[in-house]
């Protein structure tokens, strides 16, 4: 769905923002866009957006250029910009109301989105009044308008309080679940995005370190993963799994177990979920995630 | 791909926008102007209502325009533009649409001023300055034309130069270099060459009517003059944002 492609941007003032920076990211994932402030994430959304033409290289969003074809990629795509730039002199619904009409949205559509987004009660009022999560919200819906197949949301859980950053986050992954869009989320704080996201595009100084699924990555270096266990004797299979030294940590579900293991040693593990498998108390087994920390630290030092 | 009606939609829809966005600060504006308008139509010998309006308002529009360049910057500046961009506009309706809503204002200004002064004075009075065959007078047909022109004019050019350098201050000099400077110099320089004032109809051919009788250009070439050169501005706005405008 995007590609860059040896992708190089210089700003005016020399400053170069991307430097030769190659990535794919696939379509129908939420995907992390993960690198410290500066790093060239933000630059990352413009280009995919057309805003901003690559000094060199190439980008593609759907397999088409957006600097050349912007308002084919733009009609197809939603973004939440990271600074709250929204008219803060005008209410929540007229500026929905022109974004909805420059997408040709009806006004049943755009009432869906504000419901979805759960900001009904705040339409006549004026953004500049709304505490910062609900303009984040109002910022989600703008983004969600036309029914977008890409969403790129940029920083969405800056200068929020702890409670708002866990609604936006929540309410994201539920988007992105109950709409099957792909959406990519930029940001520096790697914790947060753990438990959401099923693939990673690390970026630092203008250089992407590494991108791909988060399983294979985890697999690639080697570091702490949780995988989800469902099961029916949960007590059973924690038993054996606790007497293995790869196993870091096992957590009782309500449908079975979530389970920590060193990745050095994961097909030793998988050997024990298979042969429990075969026993007939496990049913499934998936990734759940990793710690991005560790995968970036490691990152960090291979660069 | 759109079509031109949906093009032309898109303009206009961003228009209305703009014009509510920043209608406020432009009431206040029209209404100060209103009253000073009111004032002079009031106190002036009757049949000199007109003009002096008219070239009150040619003072004030600039700035006016330049009140309104100042937004745009800060939308490019600040990244706002992004937002209207990513929900379906090209950049050149985006330029478009702004340059429309600038001239909206110093447009609306001046028909005001011919409106209050009419509800004010005698119809005779305003017959004699209203362009209307066959006792229209060469000063309103004058006014009503190139007006219009160099408002259009002005907004070309001062849109250009805030596309181009992103700079409040510049758009600003401009707006001084129009009113003031460039109308001085001109007339300084004239005195020693009177054909010189035919410069100043590239930026104002209002000042046609300033022209010596003798060196007076026919009153049409006047107007293409300045009408050329806002179309040339507006042209390369537009190249300006196709080819370069980034957020």
């Amino acid at each position: 769905m995007i590609v860059f492609n040896q992708v190089t941007k210089i700003f005016r003032g020399g400053v170069k923002a991307l430097d030769r920076t190659s990535f794919m990211i696939p379509s129908g994932v939420l995907a992390g866009l993960l690198g410290p402030n500066g790093s060239g994430k933000t630059t990352s959304f413009k280009l995919i957006l057309g805003l901003l033409k690559p000094s060199f290289g190439k980008v593609e969003v759907f397999g088409l250029d957006p600097w050349v074809r912007e308002l084919e990629v733009r009609m197809r795509t939603g973004y939440l910009p990271e600074k709250p730039l929204y008219p803060m002199d005008v209410s929540v619904e007229k500026f929905l109301s022109h974004i909805a009409k420059l997408r040709r949205v009806s006004k049943q559509d755009l009432y869906r989105i504000v419901k979805l987004v759960g900001i009904t009660h705040l339409l006549e009022k004026d953004i500049g009044v709304l505490s910062r999560g609900y303009i984040q919200r109002v910022g989600i819906a703008q983004a969600l308008i036309g029914d977008p197949e890409l969403l790129l949301l940029d920083e969405p859980t800056a200068n929020l309080d702890p409670l708002a950053r866990i609604e936006i986050l929540e309410l994201i992954k539920t988007l992105q679940k109950d709409l099957g869009l792909t959406a990519v989320i930029a940001t520096h704080i790697l914790p947060e995005l753990q438990p959401i996201v099923d693939y990673v595009v690390f970026i630092s100084r203008g250089h992407v370190t590494d991108y791909g699924y988060l399983e294979d990555l985890t697999k690639k270096y080697l570091v702490e993963a949780v995988y989800q266990i469902r099961c029916s004797g949960t007590r059973k299979l924690a038993k054996i799994l606790i007497d293995y030294d790869f196993v870091k940590a096992i957590e009782i579900t309500d449908t079975g177990l979530n389970v920590k293991i060193d990745t050095r040693y994961v097909d030793e593990f998988l050997k024990v979920i298979e042969d429990a498998k075969r026993a007939g108390y496990v049913y499934s087994i998936s990734h759940l995630t990793s710690s991005l920390g560790d995968l970036y630290a490691k990152l960090a030092s291979k660069s | 791909m759109l079509s031109w009606r949906q093009r032309v939609n898109n303009v206009v829809y961003h228009l209305d926008y703009i014009l509510s966005k920043v209608i406020k600060p432009l009431v206040g504006y029209l209404a100060f102007l209103s009253l000073v308008f009111a004032g002079i139509a009031f106190y002036m010998p009757a049949p000199m209502v007109i003009l002096p309006i008219s070239m009150l308002m040619l003072f004030f529009f600039p700035f006016v325009v330049a009140f309104c360049i100042e937004r745009l910057i800060d939308e490019i500046t600040s990244g706002r533009m992004a937002l209207y961009l990513v929900a379906g506009l090209t950049r050149i309706q985006y330029v478009v649409a702004w340059i429309i809503a600038t001239m909206v204002f110093p447009i609306t200004g001046f028909l005001l001023g011919l409106l209050i002064p009419i509800t004010i004075i005698s119809p005779d009075m305003v017959s004699t300055q209203i362009s209307i065959p066959p006792n229209n007078t060469l000063e309103m047909n004058v006014l009503l034309e190139a007006i219009i022109i160099q408002i259009y004019n002005n907004v070309s050019i001062m849109v250009f130069i805030g596309l181009a350098t992103r700079r409040k201050g510049m758009v600003f000099l401009a707006a001084v270099l129009i009113t003031i400077v460039l109308p001085i110099i001109i007339a300084m320089v004239s005195s020693i060459n009177n054909f010189v004032l035919h410069a100043l109809l590239f930026i104002a051919p209002v000042y046609y009517i300033a022209l010596p009788l003798e060196f007076k250009a026919p009153y049409w070439l006047a107007n293409l003059f300045a009408l050329i050169i806002a179309i040339i501005f507006t042209i390369q706005s537009i190249m300006l944002a196709k080819k370069v405008l980034e957020v």
